[in-house]
């Protein structure tokens, strides 16, 4: 059986309620959610995976920094304001000692401290929003050795600042960071590390201590650091011969920050105070450093003579196997003596 | 003979021609308002500081725009920076917050909160742009960088003008679309009146 045709009258009819009814539905839509979509209006994303700073703004900043840092060499209160915008915590006091000792370095030193003039290049930025921020930044000196640094954002209010600078060791390598846009994670407890910041800082002094004996623990490996402080300390004592003794102790001040690298492991910043205690024997009279001089004013030693030393180091954790100190800077930035 | 159209059907094609009417106009002025380029922009003026968040900046996939102006003669200052930053930044000082945008009045509206002044803003690091040299500014927004905010501090004793701008050509072509199905809604109900009333007449005159 053939159905038979609506008349037309009856098809405009239903048409007509068709359009209706989706004229309707157009109207219930837009007084609602679905019109958002339909518009492609969305929910603002709430938080961001991303790194702190994208690679553009990490490099400005960076490069700000150092100009700056550049410029605040001077010895005087002025000085130490300057560098105060540059440098926090123990690389303040350190930049700030240098600054001071400037006057006795001899060429050598001079020359072992200059840099390429290079701009710096950031590796790392930690990832997401929270503080404090980091970011780890490559300078080259004169003599071809990288330097590395921390850079770390208290708070939303506070740029960043230098929080630690050691030169790297000849024929270490640090290992790749995730990409600046995606950045790093920070080291936080240490989790999944093969030993925690706080534990491989603790191994450290038994290293080096002097005179001996040192202890090495199998979770952190023999470095050129830890050989050359061993070395200096022994060739200190060498040279004073019977007339004094040498005693180096070192002191952790802490793990100042630290990123996580692409592998799962980490590059960790810490800083060690190194005190040493020289005792003449009686009767003897020691005519101290210029450096020791300029803290002091005193320009001979005739009871005992004591320096601390900031010892600014790098330390590669990886995700298995032994820790490495990769970079270390020391300076020089307390005396006192009779 | 022909029998005359009932009722509820003559109420429906009246009904259907007058919403097609409305779809056409509406249609029509949105077209006209978004323009080819699907442009809507929202505007607000303060002498204090505002805040843009996210809530209002990210709510699109396409770029958004941010224009300042100053209304006098000193630069006016804007920061483009990440949203929690933003608004840490802004803290509890005195503050204009953009909680929304209106349409059609096309008002950017702001929520005045906060008490004390603003400390200096400008020379943080957790901005990823900065203006501050002109009296007027303009920054493009990608959305890749959400949640992004804008602070807009106006020089001291003077307003200045915010403007977001949000382009979606689709906006357009959903205007034509609605302006074409208005039309023939319109079209359709008018030709069945006609149709029926031609017809009533023509059997009116037999």
């Amino acid at each position: 059986m053939t159905p038979r045709p609506l008349p037309r009258r009856a098809r405009a009819a239903r048409s007509l309620g068709a359009l209706l009814a989706a004229a309707l539905l157009s109207g219930a839509l837009t007084a609602c959610g679905p019109v958002d979509s339909m518009l492609g209006i969305r929910p603002a994303p709430s938080a961001t995976p991303a790194g702190a700073l994208s690679a553009t703004r990490a490099a400005e900043i960076a490069t700000a920094l150092f100009a700056k840092a550049a410029t605040t060499t001077e010895a005087s209160k002025a000085g130490d304001a300057a560098r105060a915008q540059v440098y926090t915590g123990v690389a303040l006091t350190a930049a700030n000692a240098s600054a001071t000792l400037a006057k006795v370095l001899t060429p050598l030193d001079l020359a072992a401290r200059a840099t390429s003039g290079e701009p710096p290049v950031v590796i790392a930025v930690s990832a997401g929003p929270s503080f404090p921020r980091q970011m780890v930044v490559r300078t080259t000196l004169k003599n071809g050795l990288p330097v590395l640094h921390l850079l770390i954002s208290a708070d939303v209010r506070s740029p960043y600042r230098i929080a630690a600078s050691a030169t790297m060791l000849p024929g270490a390598s640090v290992r790749p960071f995730a990409p600046l846009s995606g950045g790093s994670e920070p080291v936080g407890d240490g989790t999944g590390l093969s030993v925690t910041p706080g534990d491989a800082l603790s191994l450290l002094p038994p290293t080096v201590v002097f005179p001996g004996p040192t202890a090495r623990d199998p979770r952190l490996a023999d470095d050129t650091w830890s050989q050359a402080i061993r070395a200096a300390a022994k060739a200190k004592a060498a040279a004073l011969g019977v007339s004094a003794t040498l005693a180096e102790a070192h002191k952790s001040r802490g793990a100042l920050g630290g990123l996580r690298t692409a592998d799962g492991g980490a590059l960790v910043f810490v800083v060690l105070d190194r005190t040493d205690t020289l005792v003449p024997k009686a009767g003897i009279v020691l005519t101290p450093t210029a450096a020791f001089t300029a803290l002091t004013g005193l320009k001979e030693i005739r009871k005992s003579a004591g320096t601390a030393t900031l010892e600014f180091l790098a330390i590669e954790i990886p995700a298995s196997g032994a820790a490495r100190v990769v970079a270390a800077t020391e300076q020089l930035y307390a005396a006192s003596g009779s | 003979m022909t029998a005359p159209m009932p009722a509820p059907k003559r109420w429906a094609a009246v009904l259907a021609a007058l919403l097609g009417l409305a779809l056409t106009v509406v249609g029509a002025w949105f077209a006209a308002v978004v323009g080819p380029s699907g442009t809507v922009s929202f505007s607000a003026t303060s002498s204090d500081p505002v805040l843009v968040p996210a809530s209002v900046l990210n709510r699109v996939a396409e770029p958004v725009t941010v224009h300042v102006d100053g209304s006098g003669s000193q630069p006016v200052w804007m920061g483009v920076g990440a949203d929690a930053d933003a608004t840490a930044v802004v803290g509890s000082a005195t503050h204009q917050l953009a909680v929304g945008a209106a349409f059609p009045d096309r008002q950017l509206q702001l929520e005045g909160s906060g008490t004390g002044l603003l400390a200096d803003p400008r020379g943080l690091d957790v901005w990823a742009a900065t203006f501050g040299s002109d009296k007027s500014a303009t920054t493009v927004l990608e959305q890749n960088a959400a949640p992004q905010a804008v602070l807009v501090v106006p020089p001291t004793g003077e307003a200045a003008s915010v403007t977001v701008s949000f382009s979606r050509r689709a906006w357009f072509y959903q205007s034509l679309t609605l302006l074409v199905v208005g039309l023939v809604v319109l079209s359709f109900a008018a030709g069945v009146l006609i149709a029926h009333r031609r017809r009533a007449e023509q059997e009116a005159a037999v």
